[in-house]
């Protein structure tokens, strides 16, 4: 028994460090006094982090990131609670469909959806800037939300929102007091999966962003210019630790909701 | 208009695409009756009572409150509240707050809202439960919660769909007690969903049997168990032997039954000339003299007995049932012996052949 799990201990080992060595040069090299991507590391240095922080260029495209991200998640995450209570809660006609159809995004590659948005935008004259790209952002965001919102309604008990009416109150109070609480957890790990897909999201925000820039586009047009790698570095090291944070304090969250709705089974 | 009573089901149907889950109910229920609808599952009696909440609309008829036409109100607007198979107890809130939840609207004072629900709890018994969470209370706690918290609204009906389905069979069975002394006490209108015949013949003033959407009869359990109005009703609510009979004639305003080997028999009906004759198992005798017949199986359950009898020209055993009124080890029959089946003629019942 011992002995065939090692095998695949061994595997699940190399797997891991596939997966994070790479990312883990990400703060050795930005921490190297070397302008040069390489080895041997030349010396302790925080001078591109001091760099980074002088790059007003680098600071906007961080912050316009911060607000796409942000209204992306919100917008898209109300989308997806409205989708998702629909589609758990009543009968709509034709509801598979619509979900399926709204999925739609996830499996059409980025490149495709961004240049047909250009077109559109284009076509329809709108002039390109972050709204289009929170727009095109919110096309592929809304799925996600849905199916974390979905799984989260399904979760507890339609009788809960039942007896909410039952016992006197209107949809709207019955939304604020029994479903929003509940559906909490589901809310707030969609809100954090959409804006981290959002905040990386690249092809569309190249195709709709105009001259704003988001920050993996900025990254993008960094690459060219050697002597700033190692600011990006810094950079991505900062966001790596910020987005660690961020999946630790979701998976909490998540966690959290699932100890509820084990409760709620039990009471069933 | 809507008649007497508090509760008027006026000819309600419900048909989801393409069953008809409600098939023209007609009930009208009288202020502070404990009345049930029972039926086995997929009978119509959840839908019905969803109906009465105001969770599903009927495809077609009315439902009145106290003459009031309540056809189209939402569950909010209704002066009934539920009790439902689940509980449903809100998770995130705690007891107290579970059971002050319908009275936001009252706008009472904080010391009147903790004096209702503390008066609540009283009843229930659950003095001292209001900081519990909800996950820290037993399927028998969390039953009497959601009773406190719908009863707490004073509606004018209280529905209780399947509300001891959950529990297990003594907490069920003294909860029925409970149950039926609590609505004694309050005065409310119950309506009681549930697929337990006993539970329904102990608490009920009055049962509604439903089967395939359909209301059978609707009656005290007394008269459920004595005088059914079909083979379904009789055959649901207890055991009962049936014969295959025909009448032949008339004689003195009785029918003259030919019951086959069973014999002939004189009841009075309208029915015919086909006919069923139900008779319970207990209310044939095992006697010196009657119809002969042969047991095939014995059960010796204590207090009473059973036995299949085997009866020549009959397709089935006819299943008796006799208390054990005198102290005999070792008597009493046993398979292969031959005994004789008596009866009064009242404790016939003719139903219409189906």
């Amino acid at each position: 028994m011992r002995k065939r799990s090692g095998g695949l201990f061994v595997y699940a080992v190399l797997y891991l460090a596939f997966l994070y060595i790479p990312v883990l040069f990400l703060p050795l090299f930005s921490f190297n006094r070397s302008v040069f991507i390489a080895f041997p590391l030349t010396g302790f240095t925080t001078q591109w982090y001091a760099q980074m922080l002088g790059d007003d260029e680098m600071l906007r495209a961080l912050v316009n990131s911060l607000e796409v991200g942000a209204v992306t998640s919100l917008f898209s995450t109300l989308l997806g609670t409205l989708a998702a209570k629909a589609l758990t809660r009543y009968r709509v006609p034709g509801g598979g469909a619509l979900l399926a159809f709204t999925s739609l995004p996830l499996f059409i590659p980025d490149i495709v959806l961004g240049i047909s948005l250009l077109i559109l935008l284009n076509g329809l004259q709108l002039p390109l800037s972050l709204l289009t790209v929170i727009a095109g952002h919110s096309l592929i965001c809304v799925p996600f939300a849905i199916t974390v919102l979905m799984s989260r309604f399904e979760g507890f008990d339609k009788s809960l929102e039942e007896a909410s009416l039952d016992l006197g109150e209107n949809g709207w109070m019955t939304f604020w007091r029994v479903t929003f609480p509940l559906a909490l957890p589901g809310i707030v790990s969609s809100l954090l999966l959409t804006f981290i897909v959002s905040f990386d999201e690249f092809l569309i925000a190249y195709f709709l962003a105009g001259n704003d820039a988001t920050l993996p586009i900025y990254i993008w047009g960094q690459l060219r210019f050697p002597y700033k790698l190692p600011a990006v570095l810094a950079l991505g090291a900062l966001i790596l630790v910020a987005s660690t944070a961020f999946v630790i304090f979701a998976e909490w969250i998540r966690s959290r909701g699932l100890g509820e709705k084990r409760h709620l089974m039990v009471g069933a | 208009m809507s008649g007497d009573g508090i509760l008027r089901i006026d000819h309600v149907s419900k048909r989801f695409a393409d069953v008809l889950a409600v098939d023209d109910a007609d009930l009208a229920i009288g202020r502070g009756e404990f009345f049930s609808l029972l039926g086995p599952s997929g009978c119509g009696k959840t839908t019905l009572l969803r109906i009465v909440a105001g969770f599903d609309y009927p495809t077609s008829g009315e439902i009145f409150f106290e003459g009031a036409r309540m056809t189209d109100a939402p569950p909010n607007k209704r002066p009934s509240n539920m009790v439902f198979q689940s509980y449903a107890i809100f998770p995130h809130l705690n007891v107290f707050d579970n059971i002050a939840y319908g009275l936001r609207k009252d706008r009472l004072t904080r010391a009147e809202l903790a004096r209702r629900v503390d008066e609540a709890l009283t009843m229930i018994k659950l003095d001292g439960f209001g900081e519990r969470r909800s996950d820290q209370l037993s399927g028998g706690q969390r039953q009497r919660v959601a009773l406190a918290r719908a009863l707490v609204r004073r509606p004018k009906v209280l529905l209780l769909d399947e509300p001891l389905g959950a529990l297990d069979r003594r907490l069920r069975e003294s909860m029925q007690i409970e149950l039926r002394a609590l609505q004694k006490s309050v005065g409310i209108t119950f309506v009681f969903v549930t697929h337990d015949q006993e539970e329904a013949l102990s608490m009920s003033d009055r049962i509604a049997v439903m089967s395939g959407g359909k209301v059978l009869q609707v009656a005290s359990p007394r008269q459920l168990y004595e005088e059914p109005n079909c083979r379904e009703v009789a055959d649901f609510i207890g055991q009962m032997n049936f014969f295959d009979a025909r009448v032949i004639g008339r004689d003195a305003g009785k029918a003259v039954i030919d019951a086959g080997a069973m014999g002939v028999v004189r009841v009075e009906t309208a029915l015919g000339p086909d006919v069923l004759i139900a008779l319970r198992p207990e209310k044939i005798a095992l006697s010196a003299d009657g119809v002969k017949g042969t047991v095939a199986a014995a059960a010796y359950l204590g207090e009473r007995s059973h036995y299949n009898v085997v009866v020549p020209g009959l397709a089935e055993p006819v299943s008796v049932a006799g208390q054990n009124t005198e102290r005999a080890v070792g008597r009493g029959h046993a398979p292969g012996d031959t005994v004789h089946l008596s009866w009064s003629p009242d404790a016939l019942v003719v139903l219409p052949k189906t």
